[in-house]
């Protein structure tokens, strides 16, 4: 699968927010893009996915050279898309593994072997170190910060994605859980094959991690592309230097 | 020799509502949406092959759910059945029931409960004795025309009840499923009953339960209200005796312009008694659904208890859900709450489920049972929520269809009280078949 975000404009109750973003890459790539506050990554995450309450204005996303533009957000996901949330929806009474079954069901367009299931869950649960109560849950209901990350790892491992957009995964977490939420990424990415396109404002997260590719965020476009040379730059100098440019 | 005396019982709950309290509300009076019962077709459904309809009926609805009933009520009659704490009193062609009624209608009170009197032809006595536990499953069959039918229930000292009525309707033209129900419970009785209206869009329902607990009795009565072209509840509940727990729980989904009515009147009439209310309503396709709730507490009823909770879930922006919680205190020293939350469908909550692949329609099925999981998770019989969550799954799945015959149990979901395994108020999937 290739994703390409080409020329992109996006605009939130006639506010623009996505100015122009350009970002190409292709399954079983790592990418990261990083920015400050309000650079407009979110909204760009949720512009691929089709958030309603996001207007595309002008420019396209392709999913191997075709537009999505057009389709609801579930015929995105079908495609192999996956939106890893910043801040995951408490759904009450929508319980964790009807959920994940729905999704999995909805994804692979067969029914789901529940005991295969129920078996991945337990394991992916022990890898990302969480509790197991969550699988009587109801979805991320009652969920501490970085228990709701996990459990987008999870779903995120379970849904076998080709290409999964996480925006923030490393946002609540603590050291610790930071390390295991990115070897648990890079297991997943090793073993199926996906492309990951990171989005986070610190590099906390990419020292677990092996990004081919940096794109620098601000003011809704991309002000920079490179390898990652460029998060030692951002360390040293910060955002600042990019938005003087 | 008779179990009970049926024409005292009768006579007793006729003569108990002249007294329905709710008539003189003035919110009651003013927020309700009218409904127009037609009764032209009452008695007329055709002399022949009703009893072949029924079996027909009750054959398909065990071939889908592989359920079995201890008694299926009809127009002309019932099934015969062995369980000694039911009996079914018949009143003739011209009505016993009719010729009581007169007074009703002379008293220009409730006509919809002296239409039921009048125009049933036979009561379903439950007779509970002292100490003694009966579990039951009714089928109420509205096959060939209009189904009245009293059913009285009455529970002895320490008795127990398990009750299980599930209103069913075919019927190819307008008719109506009507209910007047009577529930006695004697000191210290516990009973769950479970009232499922699934009736077809050719019918109207009308629904009128009464009932009162004993001291220290507990009575939980859960009103599933999914079928009918209209529905139009008026139940009154008291908690008469010191100590007694009254709850009732009204699950309503509504769509297809149907509209709903729903009136319920809970009375902690005593000190020490529990009164719950919960009621949670889903509207989609220009249906209307009024949920009316009403509590009073009485002078004297020391130490009482008293929630009355509304809830709402809008699908789309063509229905409407009118909430009116009410109460009346007439006691100091009492806890009291009530509450009403009425809203649309999350759109972040959809476009989650959607960005996980989950089709809109799925989305917004499992979102509505989700919020339905509370109150069915409070069911305690485990058949009784299977049942519910699979009516309720098949309106949602059929585009707001209502009066099919469910699959049971399509979503494959097990619920359970999880109070062991730490899963209360949620429910699991089977991990086989």
């Amino acid at each position: 699968m290739r994703l390409e975000i080409k020329d992109l404009y996006a605009s939130i109750d006639g506010k623009a927010i996505i100015n122009g973003a350009n970002l190409a890459m292709n399954e079983g790539e790592v990418h990261v893009i990083m920015g400050p506050n309000g650079s407009g990554k979110t909204t760009l995450a949720k512009a691929v996915f089709g958030y309603p309450g996001v207007k595309v204005t002008r420019g396209d996303v392709l999913v191997d050279g075709k537009s999505i533009l057009g389709l609801t957000t579930d015929k995105r996901a079908a495609l192999g898309l996956f939106l890893g949330f910043q801040h995951p929806v408490e759904i009450e009474g929508v319980g964790f593994v009807n959920f994940l079954r729905a999704s999995k069901e909805a994804v692979s367009q067969s029914q789901a072997n529940m005991k295969e299931l129920m078996k991945d869950i337990k394991s992916w649960s022990d890898e990302l170190k969480m509790d197991e109560s969550i699988i009587g849950r109801a979805l991320n209901k009652g969920l501490s910060g970085g228990e709701k990350k996990k459990a987008e790892i999870l779903q995120m491992v379970l849904q076998r994605p080709k290409i999964a957009m996480l925006d923030e995964p490393d946002s609540g977490l603590d050291i610790d859980a930071v390390k295991v939420v990115a070897e648990n990424i890079n297991k997943a990415a090793e073993q199926t094959g996906m492309g990951v396109l990171v989005i986070t404002h610190y590099n906390r997260i990419l020292s677990h991690m092996h990004p081919q590719r940096v794109h620098i965020m601000a003011d809704g476009r991309m002000v920079a592309d490179g390898g990652k040379e460029l998060i030692d730059k951002l360390e040293k100098e910060g955002y600042e230097s990019f938005n003087r440019r | 020799m008779p179990l009970i005396d049926q024409t005292k019982f009768v006579e007793d709950a006729l003569n108990d509502y002249h007294r329905l309290p709710e008539e003189g509300d003035s919110l009651y009076v003013r927020r309700f949406a009218p409904i127009d019962i037609s009764i032209e077709g009452y008695g007329s459904a055709g002399p022949d092959g009703k009893d072949e309809k029924v079996r027909r009926f009750y054959d398909e609805l065990h071939a889908r759910t592989g359920l079995k009933f201890d008694a299926t009520v009809w127009e002309d009659g019932w099934t015969a059945c062995h369980n000694p704490a039911l009996s079914l009193a018949k009143f003739g062609d011209e009505g016993y029931g009719r010729a009581l009624s007169g007074k009703l209608f002379r008293s220009g009170e409730d006509k919809y409960v002296a239409l039921l009197h009048g125009t049933a032809r036979q009561a379903l006595m439950i007779d509970v004795k002292d100490g003694m536990a009966v579990d039951l499953k009714v089928l109420f069959a509205v096959v060939g025309g209009s189904l009245p039918v009293q059913v009285f229930i009455n529970l002895g000292k320490d008795a127990k009840l398990n009750l299980f009525e599930w209103h069913a309707s075919n019927c190819t033209r307008p008719c109506f499923s009507g209910t007047v129900r009577e529930v006695k419970l004697g000191e210290g009785a516990t009973c769950e009953i479970s009232v499922l209206h699934n009736e077809n869009s050719n019918t109207t329902v009308l629904e009128h339960t009464k009932g009162t607990a004993g001291e220290g009795a507990s009575s939980t009565i859960n009103f599933v209200y999914t079928g009918g072209s209209a529905v139009r509840a008026r139940n009154s509940l008291e908690a008469s005796g010191r100590g007694s727990r009254v709850r009732v729980g009204e699950l309503a989904v509504s769509s297809k312009r149907q509209k709903f009515d729903l009136n319920t009147y809970v009375v902690n009439a005593a000190g020490g008694s529990e009164v719950r209310l919960s009621s949670a309503a889903v509207a989609m396709q220009e249906s209307v659904c009024y949920l009316k709730g009403f509590a009073r507490i009485t002078n004297g009823s020391r130490d009482a208890r008293s929630f009355v909770e509304e809830r709402g879930l809008l699908v789309d922006g063509t229905a409407k859900i009118n909430s009116i919680p009410s109460m009346a205190i007439g006691e100091n020293a009492v806890k009291a709450t009530h509450s009403s939350a009425m809203g649309p469908i999350d759109q972040d909550s959809m476009f989650y489920l959607m960005s996980r692949g989950v089709s809109p329609e799925a989305a917004k099925r499992l979102m509505v049972l989700g919020f339905f999981s509370g109150p069915i998770s409070g069911i305690r019989s485990s058949l009784v929520k299977e049942v519910v969550s699979s009516v309720i799954s098949g309106k949602i799945r059929s585009n707001g269809e209502f009066g099919e015959l469910p699959v049971l149990n399509a979503e494959n979901v097990i619920w359970e009280s999880g109070r062991e395994t730490g899963m209360e108020h949620h429910y699991k999937y089977r991990t086989e078949k």
